[in-house]
């Protein structure tokens, strides 16, 4: 990063941890969600925009992350973040064997059998003692908000730099090929599979541990929430908006989602989805790459004018 | 270059968009002259948006009267609500929203169990009494927490209705059956208690999973079991699923009873002659004989041009209750409040609102058991509020 950008992000940084412990229990919680989306469409990102995989079942270890979590928290006692890290393991490796398996779906084929893992997990959850079936698990109540809300914060930095690092190493080069065109990629030296298998456990890692967090915040985890598809499709939404496959989409988008739709609801609530949906069927239309490439076009021109001009 | 600048404007846009976030319109807090403010998040739009939406009118109906006459401490009173898209992250930050940015003098409950299990922690939080209307199942009650009051009968009392009919008919066995998540799971949750008091045994005991889309082999399973009665703890959409399993099977238990699925009207248009003798629980009829019930329907209708449920009147009877207590603090002092709800004793449209001091648990509120006989709903059970005696034995397919 160069100087410039490397200070503002440092300030915005230490304001984003700075501020919370001196907002209300309603902005607080704002935020964290806001850092929650954000953090979920990072890790999306890496799948689904740099390798081009497109998922729709990352929720699956969201609701993973925050059923370790909450069994780690009743069964054995262990602190949430424990529990968190925990499930942030636990997804990496189921992420190692699923990945082999179905990464070998392209397409349509990948995102409806992600949905399906979803959905899997959810009946598993719904029908097993451990976790409760339909009832849920309790978590003890008078759960404070911040701990989560910096755990999610240095996730989501995580998430950023992960990405900062995609887009600038080798790596990051050989998912695009593989996104592009995988037979091409792997002519060329590209270790397909090892690469996408990668990718989906990066993007496995960061929900696992972002559901932790979650469950604790929530003091309650039950299959319909923990494997909801709408975290899935809101993760998704946000870094189409922003950009998908760039560095800043899913900030963007996520920031940019989350507060609209926060300050419409307010505003219009009977009205404020069909305005909200509306809003982001427009924004895709004017910008169908998403915002971030959006920009950088705009600013290109821009440095492309001014150099004609001192010519 | 190029990468500097896009990279500075993206990291200020998104800083600037976190600081007008925070910044937000911050209301001041109420004088007394001001209107009372009662907050709440209903679920609007999402899995539950139907009941919501009349749950959300109960409320409306009870401030639109309340106010008619006079408003509460000769305040005005203001309703104030958000929708949660049935989504309990959601419902938790429009809590918080409510009490820390829009400082609304009271909260009642949203809807859903769900919802208003991780909603209670905030209520907890702020020391802000809450009463849930739309809570059946115990488990939320039993952690510890001070502030939240049940304001609908307790899901494992449904029971009760139809296995007291059962035994006083003299069937001995029972199948136990239902969707597997929270609240259906707390309605059978009290049936082996109840059989072993009243000398009755359990043949079959297996719950179905949520969204289930074929009954047929569970239905083939109780059908082997050969039971006199069936207790299966159904919303509408499984309790239909059910019924058409069992006629296809041409299995007939003596007595059948599928939790709140047959209470829906849409269960006898959908069902015709089978859904005959099929009975189910009802927490609340409009011909309940409940202290204002029949003025409640009347104004209920007036106002809305439906009729209302059992959501709209226990969110109406929760705001009675509200409205009294405060009425009898004299203030809005929540630590009275508090105190006065775990105590309290008082006649609303649902019956006796009454509740453990200790858990907040509902013990004034009984449930009816209703049964679908000619077409219609009847209250048979308890005996002092029934319209007529239950129809049973279960006529088999055969002679419908």
């Amino acid at each position: 990063m160069s100087g410039r950008a490397l200070v503002i992000s440092i300030i915005v940084v230490a304001v984003l941890a700075a501020v919370p412990p001196f907002l209300n229990g309603y902005a607080r919680s704002l935020l964290y969600i806001t850092v929650l989306y954000v953090a979920l469409a990072y890790a999306w990102n890496v799948i689904s925009g740099y390798a081009g995989y497109l998922s729709f079942g990352q929720v699956t270890f969201f609701g993973l992350g925050a059923y370790t979590t909450a069994i780690a928290v009743i069964r054995a006692h262990l602190p949430w973040w424990e529990g968190a890290l925990l499930g942030g393991l636990v997804s990496a490796a189921l992420a190692v064997p699923l990945g082999y398996l179905m990464l070998r779906l392209r397409g349509a084929f990948f995102a409806l059998g992600m949905l399906g893992m979803a959905q899997t997990l959810q009946v598993v959850a719904n029908s097993w003692q451990l976790t409760g079936g339909g009832s849920g698990l309790f978590l003890p109540p008078g759960s404070n908000a911040l701990p989560v809300y910096y755990w999610t914060l240095v996730i989501g930095l995580l998430g950023f730099a992960t990405t900062l690092f995609i887009d600038r190493s080798a790596f990051g080069l050989r998912l695009q090929a593989l996104r592009e065109d995988e037979q091409v990629a792997s002519t060329l030296g590209v270790h397909v599979t090892t690469t996408k298998v990668w990718a989906f456990v990066i993007s496995a890692i960061m929900p696992g541990l972002l559901g932790g967090g979650y469950a604790w915040y929530l003091t309650y985890v039950e299959p319909v929430s923990a494997f909801a598809t709408r975290i899935d499709l809101q993760a998704v939404a946000m870094t189409i908006l922003g950009g998908i496959g760039t560095l800043w989409g899913p900030l963007i988008g996520g920031v940019l989602m989350s507060q609209v739709s926060e300050i419409l609801a307010a505003q219009y609530p009977q009205a404020y989805l069909m305005i909200f949906g509306g809003l982001v069927v427009v924004l895709l239309v004017l910008l169908p790459r998403g915002i971030a490439p959006a920009i950088s076009a705009a600013l290109e021109r821009r440095r492309a004018r001014a150099a004609q001009v001192q010519r | 270059m190029r990468r500097t600048r896009l990279q500075a404007i993206a990291a200020g846009v998104a800083g600037a968009a976190f600081i007008i976030a925070l910044g937000g319109p911050h209301l001041t807090a109420s004088a007394a002259d001001k209107p009372i403010v009662i907050g709440a998040s209903i679920s609007e739009t999402g899995a539950y948006a139907d009941s919501g939406k009349l749950a959300l009118q109960g409320y409306q109906l009870w401030v639109k009267q309340q106010n008619a006459a006079g408003g509460l401490l000769g305040r005005q009173i203001e309703l104030k609500t958000y929708d949660d898209a049935s989504d309990p992250a959601t419902a938790v930050r429009l809590y918080q929203r409510l009490i820390d940015q829009d400082h609304v003098d009271l909260i009642v409950g949203p809807y859903s169990s769900a919802v208003t299990a991780s909603v209670a922690n905030v209520a907890q939080q702020h020391h802000m009494p809450m009463i849930s209307p739309e809570v059946a199942s115990t488990a939320p009650f039993q952690r510890g927490l001070t502030e939240i009051f049940q304001g609908i009968q307790i899901a494992a009392a449904y029971v009760e209705g139809p296995m007291e009919i059962a035994k006083e008919k003299g069937y001995k066995s029972i199948a136990v059956t239902g969707e597997d998540t929270l609240f259906p799971r707390s309605v059978v949750a009290g049936v082996d208690d109840l059989a072993k008091k009243m000398g009755m045994t359990i043949v079959f005991n297996q719950l179905y999973p949520h969204n289930a889309s074929d009954y047929s082999s569970i239905v083939e399973k109780m059908k082997q079991a050969n039971p006199d009665i069936v207790i299966a703890a159904s919303y509408l959409p499984d309790s239909v699923g059910l019924l058409r399993a069992m006629k296809q099977a041409n299995f007939a238990p003596k007595l059948l009873y599928e939790g709140v699925g047959p209470t829906e009207l849409s269960f006898g248009t959908q069902n015709g002659k089978d859904a005959e003798g099929v009975m189910g629980t009802g927490n609340w009829n409009a011909e309940l004989k409940t202290q204002g019930n029949a003025a409640f329907v009347k104004t209920f209708e007036a106002e809305f041009g439906h009729a209302p449920d059992y959501h709209a009147a226990a969110n109406f009877a929760s705001l009675e209750v509200l409205g009294d207590a405060v009425k009898r603090v004299g203030s809005l002092d929540s630590a009275k409040l508090r105190d006065q709800l775990a105590t309290l004793t008082m006649p609303t449209v649902m019956g006796t609102y009454k509740v453990d001091p200790k858990t907040g648990i509902q013990q004034g509120y009984k449930s009816l058991v209703l049964q679908w006989v000619n077409g219609k709903q009847f209250v048979v059970y308890p005996k002092a509020l029934a319209q007529r005696p239950p129809s049973l034995p279960f006529a088999p397919w055969s002679t419908r």
